[in-house]
């Protein structure tokens, strides 16, 4: 909108807008500047354009707005001028009632010269303060950051003296006030330190000096407590805009940290690389990512070689099983995975690995890697497969020996059946030759035992054979009577005398011909050693004792001193007494039979007391 | 006295011991001996082709186990197949030297077989026999 054109007093402000001694301005109701004159403009030494659309009170040094426009612009006023000079005006407003729109006129007449000048001396006074402490803000402001950064920072002059020190640098704030202007050597003949550092700093000071770019160091520092320090210092130069050196910051970074796990990883690498197991990283794809020497070692591969190749593929070049499909399975489920590779080098010779392979997770449960572990167990599956062969060979020529005596206890059975056939049938009263007489005698106590003893053997062979008999549960009683039933005779002849009773542990899980040899032989053996004119006695017990039944057969017999014979009681063909009967195979029988239904037997005896036994069957 | 004994065993010794034995105990009047299953079985076939009252039939068998040609399991199921149901008062008593347990329970789990004698054959293993229910009418 033109005021001068569209307004009725347009003569008026056509008049004022002209006028050179007067600043003119016409302001919105917001203090918008819609139009200015010249005389207004030229005064704050501005364009037309960066004063329009503007509010006028940004151009006030002192920007105080009051409830209205006319209570604002009115009276004396400074006003700042483009170049930050003052000038003073004292201002008249008036409302200009428009068509449209309400506008204010407002009206600029300049002071005198003095009054701006004062103004301006006291203003300027007044900015320089809040300029300085500003400044002092700012100072404060930078140096609280730089103490706050967890590193040591010193800013050098191109002399090596200090011009500032962090906290982290120089905690003490004596020491830090103080080395402002002086350097590491006056610092180490104060507080007593070792010359070297201040050397070494000085040598890196002047490289980077000299050589105008960045250096870097570690050091390496033992601090009071004896512990280790890792530090590292850098020093930066720093250059003006004319790319002149101005002054040097040195930073130091305590990595002790750092370096310490590094110091870790250091030691678990030192372990993997020189682990006698081969061990191997892959990343989730199964791409490896590490090997250790061994593994190299093992497969007969170069390092270099292997490195970013998929572990299937390689693997599947060695391997001859196929195990891997499952044991990839097993690792994508997210478990670990144990197996045996059985794999050829390159040379074509084949080895055996104990594979372990371990999905590896981080800490938030995402699978990074597999960690894949082998051991060369070659030698033992080797070892496993001569014992295994071996093993082999002795088991057939045991068959072939079992089956020859087989073979020769049958074959020999035939014929000495005979012989006590022949033998039962000769009636010695008969041959009348003496000598012919006792010959066959003779003949027939040979035969006799050769039958016993081929018995014996046989029965021993059925026991060591037979594994498949049947367990079934057995009353002791009636495995009791029919025993005696078959030894009724010899019994009766003996005038034994028994006491037994079962009520405690009525019955077991038993082979039913093996305890019934158990107890013929035992009661047998009693019989053939009782005492002389003695009848035999026999007591036989049965109880259950945690979970286990336990029998206990005791005689009154001629017993043995155990002492003499100890382990030798259960063996074959040991003989204890010089009876006519004995052949030394009962007892051994005996065991054998307990055995062979996992039980056990224990014998205790005493000269001339008797002797008892405890069987245990589980 | 029984009067017809039938011993089935490859061993001529055994027979003739047997023999001997059977006359001195006063078990039997008359023995028939086979050499093996099929020279046993034979003679029953030979017995079924002749008119009953002229037939030579033993009240008992006496039958090893380990023969040639064919042992005491094939004779018995031989027997059991074609002339059990002929000759049904037949005994049959294993008389072996087998030192295997299985011949003894098969022995025992079998309906045509009375008993199981382990050779050789004595005065007592007879007179059990004598003694035993089935035998004990022909000595009374």
């Amino acid at each position: 909108m033109n005021f001068t054109k569209s307004n009725n007093s347009s003569i008026l402000l056509n008049s004022l807008f002209n006028n050179r001694l007067l600043g003119v301005v016409i302001i919105s109701k917001n203090g918008e500047i819609m139009d200015a004159n010249n005389y207004f403009i030229e005064k704050l030494a501005y364009t037309k354009e960066e004063i329009l659309h503007n509010r006028l009170i940004n151009f006030f040094a002192v920007k105080e707005e009051k409830d209205s426009i006319e209570t604002t612009f009115i009276g004396e006023q400074i006003l700042l001028k483009k170049d930050g000079e003052f000038v003073g005006f004292n201002l008249t407003v008036d409302l200009l009632e428009g068509e449209f729109e309400t506008h204010y006129l407002v009206l600029f007449q300049q002071e005198n010269k003095q009054s701006a000048d004062q103004f301006n001396k006291k203003k300027l006074e007044l900015y320089n303060t809040q300029k300085e402490s500003e400044l002092n803000k700012q100072k404060v402001f930078y140096e609280t950051i730089l103490n706050n950064i967890p590193s040591d920072i010193a800013v050098f002059s191109l002399e090596h003296k200090y011009l500032f020190a962090n906290l982290i640098a120089l905690a003490d704030p004596e020491k830090r006030s103080w080395i402002i202007g002086r350097d590491d050597f006056d610092y180490i003949e104060k507080y007593n330190k070792p010359l070297a550092i201040a050397l070494e700093r000085r040598k890196n000071f002047e490289r980077v000096l000299n050589l105008r770019e960045e250096f870097e160091i570690e050091e390496e520092l033992t601090l009071a407590n004896g512990k280790k320090k890792w530090v590292v210092r850098k020093m930066s130069p720093v250059f003006d805009e004319n790319n002149e050196l101005i002054f040097i910051i040195g930073y130091g970074l305590d990595i002790t940290k750092i370096k310490q796990s590094e110091n870790n990883i250091k030691k678990f690498m030192l372990a993997i690389e020189q682990s006698g197991a081969s061990m191997l990283i892959t990343n989730t794809d199964g791409i490896i990512e590490y090997v250790n020497p061994t593994f190299c070692k093992n497969g007969g591969f170069e390092k270099s070689n292997i490195i970013g190749q998929n572990f299937k593929s390689i693997q599947s070049k060695i391997n001859e099983s196929n195990v891997q499909q499952t044991m990839w399975d097993m690792i994508t489920l997210e478990h670990t995975w144990k197996g045996v590779f059985s794999n050829k080098r390159k040379t074509g010779e084949r080895f055996y690995e104990q594979a372990i392979v371990s999905p590896v997770f981080d800490e938030k449960g995402k699978k990074t890697n597999y960690v894949v572990v082998n051991e060369d167990i070659t030698d033992r599956i080797l070892f496993e497969e001569e014992k295994k062969k071996l093993i082999e060979e002795l088991t057939s020529s045991y068959n072939e020996l079992k089956q020859f005596t087989y073979i020769t206890s049958h074959n020999l059975r035939a014929p000495v059946t005979n012989l006590v056939g022949i033998i039962d049938l000769i009636d010695l009263d008969l041959v009348e030759d003496k000598t012919t007489k006792e010959l066959i005698f003779g003949f027939k106590k040979s035969t006799e035992k050769l039958n016993e003893t081929l018995n014996d053997l046989i029965k021993t062979l059925i026991i060591k054979e037979n594994t498949s008999l049947d367990f079934i549960r057995l009353s002791f009683q009636s495995l009791f009577n029919k025993t005696i039933q078959g030894i009724e005779q010899q019994i009766d002849k003996a005038k034994v005398e028994f006491d037994v009773n079962f009520d405690e542990a009525p019955d077991c899980v038993l082979i039913s011909s093996y305890m019934e040899s158990v107890f013929q032989n035992l009661i047998t053996n009693s019989i053939k050693y009782a005492k002389p004119n003695v009848p035999a006695q026999i007591k036989i017990r049965s109880r259950r004792e945690d979970g286990k039944t336990i029998l206990t057969y005791k005689d009154n017999g001629i017993g043995m001193n155990l002492n003499k014979v100890k382990d030798r009681v259960f063996g074959l063909y040991q003989k204890f007494h010089k009876h006519s009967d004995s052949k030394g195979i009962g007892l051994y029988l005996v065991k054998s039979h307990i055995q062979a239904m996992k039980g056990n037997i224990e014998i205790s005896s005493e000269v001339d007391r008797g002797t008892s036994f405890t069987i245990t069957f589980k | 006295m029984i009067q017809r004994v039938m011993l089935v065993d490859d061993d001529d010794v055994t027979l003739m011991i047997c023999k001997l034995r059977l006359k001195k105990s006063n078990f039997c009047e008359e023995v028939i001996t086979a050499e093996n299953g099929e020279e046993a079985a034979n003679y029953f076939e030979q017995q079924m082709t002749l008119p009953e009252d002229e037939r030579v039939i033993p009240e008992i068998i006496f039958l090893d186990i380990n023969m040639p040609i064919m042992n005491g399991w094939d004779f018995l199921e031989e027997f059991e197949k074609k002339y059990q149901h002929e000759f049904p008062q037949i005994k049959i008593d294993i008389l072996s030297s087998s030192v295997d347990p299985k011949d003894e329970e098969r022995a025992a789990s079998h309906p045509l077989i009375m008993g199981f004698i382990t050779k050789p054959l004595t005065d007592d293993n007879l007179n059990q026999l004598v003694n035993s229910e089935t035998f004990l009418k022909y000595f009374s």
